[in-house]
């Protein structure tokens, strides 16, 4: 791992010099999301494009600009969804638990109790899943060659990607299935756009971090400890 | 390969300070839910698709070892969980410090013929990993 100039050098410090601040594409405006008006028109207004037409939407995407916009568009999305999923089963349990005739108080409270944890927790669960989502795959990207932009451009898809299926969520039964089957669609087109690569190695990429699904625990130190390493190959991330 | 300290950018994304909670959130939270005994079991879905264990097998049991102490079991249900776990700690005090402090930031320049050969070594290790997962029946 020698440097360009001098290939016996081992390595060679740099002084503390600021980066200098990359510009905007000009092609890359941004989804509606992130312009002006009223939250529910631009959620809209980004959640159509993004469901029916992501090529031009991720040719459209900004590759910088904060985690802040992605973050509340995906957070947004997936809550909505979850918390229409977790209500339509509490009205299937509630139905149940009407069904003998008089409620069962203890069946009834443990129902509440599972709905507020529902509530305290799906925000976190969400926030988690975009962030370890994305740390996989972009380290899925850079391991295999792929990753043409940081981890931002990355997480930005994975978000705009989760966000807008997550709503998906909403639909009883099948639709965390569909849901996940078009996030990983939307999301391969947008690795693609992104990182300008094919969409089979964006594929590749993204299915990838399968082989490390298992493990809560392992996952999310892991693949925190593998992007914060890759965040310090400044290249990358 | 170049390296360097430096501080960031006013736009540029904090990494330290979001992995270095993620790392703490995700360790605090395994020891709180083993300390109440609510760890949840959880299928896994590669495993339940293709019948094939993924690299990560056993790594929340390696996980829990650890948190109990116990190294040698720890490193008995998942080595690479295990390592990386004990590498997450020290990571998450260096990351969170930094942020906090506003202290300069480690960063390091790969060439790209350094990254090609680092992404095969990784490769390797993953696939000769997972092949000794299979044979060793889990």
């Amino acid at each position: 791992m020698n440097g360009p100039e001098d290939p016996q050098d081992p390595g060679q410090y740099i002084p503390d010099i600021p980066l200098p601040i990359p510009p905007i594409p000009p092609g890359r405006t941004g989804p509606a999301w992130e312009q002006d008006g009223p939250l529910v028109t631009r959620f809209i207004e980004t959640l159509k494009p993004a469901l029916t037409s992501p090529t031009p939407f991720f040719q459209q995407l900004r590759l910088s600009g904060g985690l802040g916009p992605p973050l509340t568009y995906g957070l947004l999305g997936m809550i909505v969804g979850g918390l229409i999923g977790a209500l339509f089963q509490l009205a299937v349990q509630g139905a149940g638990l009407g069904l003998g005739g008089a409620i069962d108080p203890g069946a009834a409270f443990g129902a509440g109790v599972g709905m507020v944890m529902v509530l305290l927790f799906v925000p976190i669960f969400a926030a988690c899943a975009l962030f370890i989502t994305s740390a996989l795959a972009h380290v899925a990207l850079v391991v295999l060659n792929l990753a043409r932009h940081p981890f931002e451009a990355t997480f930005r898809v994975v978000a705009y990607s989760l966000g807008s299926t997550g709503i998906l969520s909403a639909v009883p039964v099948c639709g965390g299935i569909i849901g996940g089957l078009w996030a990983l669609a939307i999301a391969v087109v947008g690795v693609s756009e992104v990182h300008e690569t094919s969409t089979g190695w964006a594929l590749v990429a993204l299915l990838v971090p399968l082989l490390f699904c298992c493990g809560i625990a392992g996952l999310l130190a892991g693949s925190a400890v593998l992007a914060g390493l890759a965040a310090a190959f400044a290249g990358m991330g | 390969m170049t390296w360097t300290w430096r501080r960031l950018n006013p736009t540029e994304l904090d990494h330290e300070l979001l992995w270095g909670c993620l790392v703490l959130l995700g360790l605090v939270g395994v020891v709180v839910l083993d300390r109440m005994a609510i760890v949840p079991v959880v299928l896994c879905p590669f495993k339940w698709m293709t019948g094939l264990p993924c690299l990560t097998c056993g790594g929340t049991r390696a996980v829990l070892a650890l948190v109990d102490g116990r190294l040698l079991e720890s490193l008995s249900f998942n080595p690479v969980v295990a390592a990386g776990t004990l590498v997450a700690a020290p990571y998450s005090v260096y990351a969170l410090s930094v942020s906090a402090l506003r202290l300069p930031r480690l960063r390091i320049l790969l060439t790209d013929r350094a990254r090609a050969c680092g992404g095969s070594l990784l490769l390797g290790v993953a696939a000769l990993w997972w092949i000794a997962l299979m044979a060793l029946g889990r």
